[in-house]
């Protein structure tokens, strides 16, 4: 009599997970997952303030030195170099006679040029060919990204590709 | 009778089975964290806007034989304007009226495509944009500029080496910016 009653008791605690939901569930996280997926060589660092103006191109961009602008700050490669007051460059930061040159910008610039130059030598196959992917704000006036544009070009980098986020 | 369908019943019984999905779950469970580290919210793509270089700039001049130069001006009241120089420094240019406090873009558009109907060989357009023009109003232009959409036909050109006619939705992909060396 007891063994059977032990019995019962053992068969009635015998429980099974139902793993189908669960399943299901995940499929529907693996597809978006897979959907939403980056296979491009450069990613979109969120930086505060940084909305990029929307394009119809559909153009992935290369590897390439990353220069952001922001209302408030300029970023080259995800370090900042220098504050910017509401897209106003101060005089501090332009060169006297040229108020399109910024300084700082074309001091780290050049350090960066310097570094692929020399990289180059050592590695005839990376080339520097003065190419950069700039993110600018889509609210700044091109006053802005004018003095950015034309410090740029004269630290050696004149290939400009203008980062926009896919329609 | 009876003995009968309590056989059927043990077949039917019998052949049902419960799928083992645990395997599947832990497929699903290394995935998942792997493809949540390289989700993109934002994609990136990029515009071509090369800036010649001054020297090189004189130089690519002189070398290349541009028959006919684009240049769209766009000004602070969001007026727009489309010079049209030849070969022989003659000047011809559309004017473009605001529209709804922005760029008339689908004008400008249309106007790009007559301009191109009659320059097939023209990819480059410079764009001359006033310090006030926003970013994002750039880029639209640009993207106005830059093909002709899917309803609109292709342009024929003839290629020059092969001696062949040539079809493309591309309009001046080639964007340069005209005033980034002016003061």
């Amino acid at each position: 009599m007891r063994s059977v009653l032990k019995r019962y008791r053992v068969r009635e605690v015998h429980t099974e997970l139902n793993l189908t939901a669960m399943v299901d569930m995940f499929t529907i996280i693996l597809v978006f997952l897979v959907m939403s997926t980056s296979t491009s060589n450069v990613q979109v660092a969120p930086v505060d303030g940084l909305t990029l103006p929307a394009s119809t191109i559909s153009k992935e961009p290369d590897e390439a030195l990353k220069l952001v602008v922001t209302a408030k700050a300029l970023y080259v490669d995800d370090e900042k170099i220098m504050d910017i007051n509401e897209g106003v460059f101060d005089k501090s930061q332009t060169d006297a006679k040229d108020k399109n040159f910024i300084r700082p910008l074309y001091d780290e610039l050049e350090k960066h040029a310097k570094k692929a130059e020399e990289i180059q030598k050592s590695n005839p196959e990376l080339k520097f060919t003065g190419q950069y992917i700039l993110q600018a704000d889509q609210s700044l006036n091109y006053s802005t990204i004018k003095k950015v544009i034309y410090t740029s070009m004269l630290a050696g980098y004149a290939d400009l590709k203008m980062g926009a986020a896919g329609k | 009778m009876g003995r009968r369908r309590l056989v059927l019943k043990q077949r039917i019984e019998d052949s049902t089975f419960d799928l083992n999905l645990a395997p599947m779950l832990d497929i699903m469970v290394s995935l998942i964290p792997m493809l949540l580290l390289s989700i993109a919210f934002a994609k990136l793509v990029v515009l071509d806007a090369p800036v010649p270089q001054p020297v090189a700039n004189a130089i690519e001049n002189d070398k290349k034989e541009r028959t006919v130069m684009l240049q769209l001006h766009l000004f602070n009241n969001r007026t727009a304007k489309l010079d049209i120089i030849d070969k022989g420094g003659r000047r011809s240019n559309i004017s473009f009226s605001s529209k709804e406090g922005t760029y008339d873009l689908e004008t400008i558009h249309q106007k790009l495509i007559d301009v191109k109907k009659m320059h097939t060989q023209v990819f480059t357009v410079e764009i001359f944009p006033e310090e006030g023009v926003a970013y994002k109003e750039i880029v639209a232009v640009m993207d106005e500029a830059r093909s002709a959409r899917k309803e609109e036909g292709e342009f024929q050109f003839i290629d020059k080496e092969s001696k062949q006619a040539v079809k493309t939705k591309a309009m001046f992909p080639n964007i340069t910016f005209g005033n980034v060396i002016e003061g």
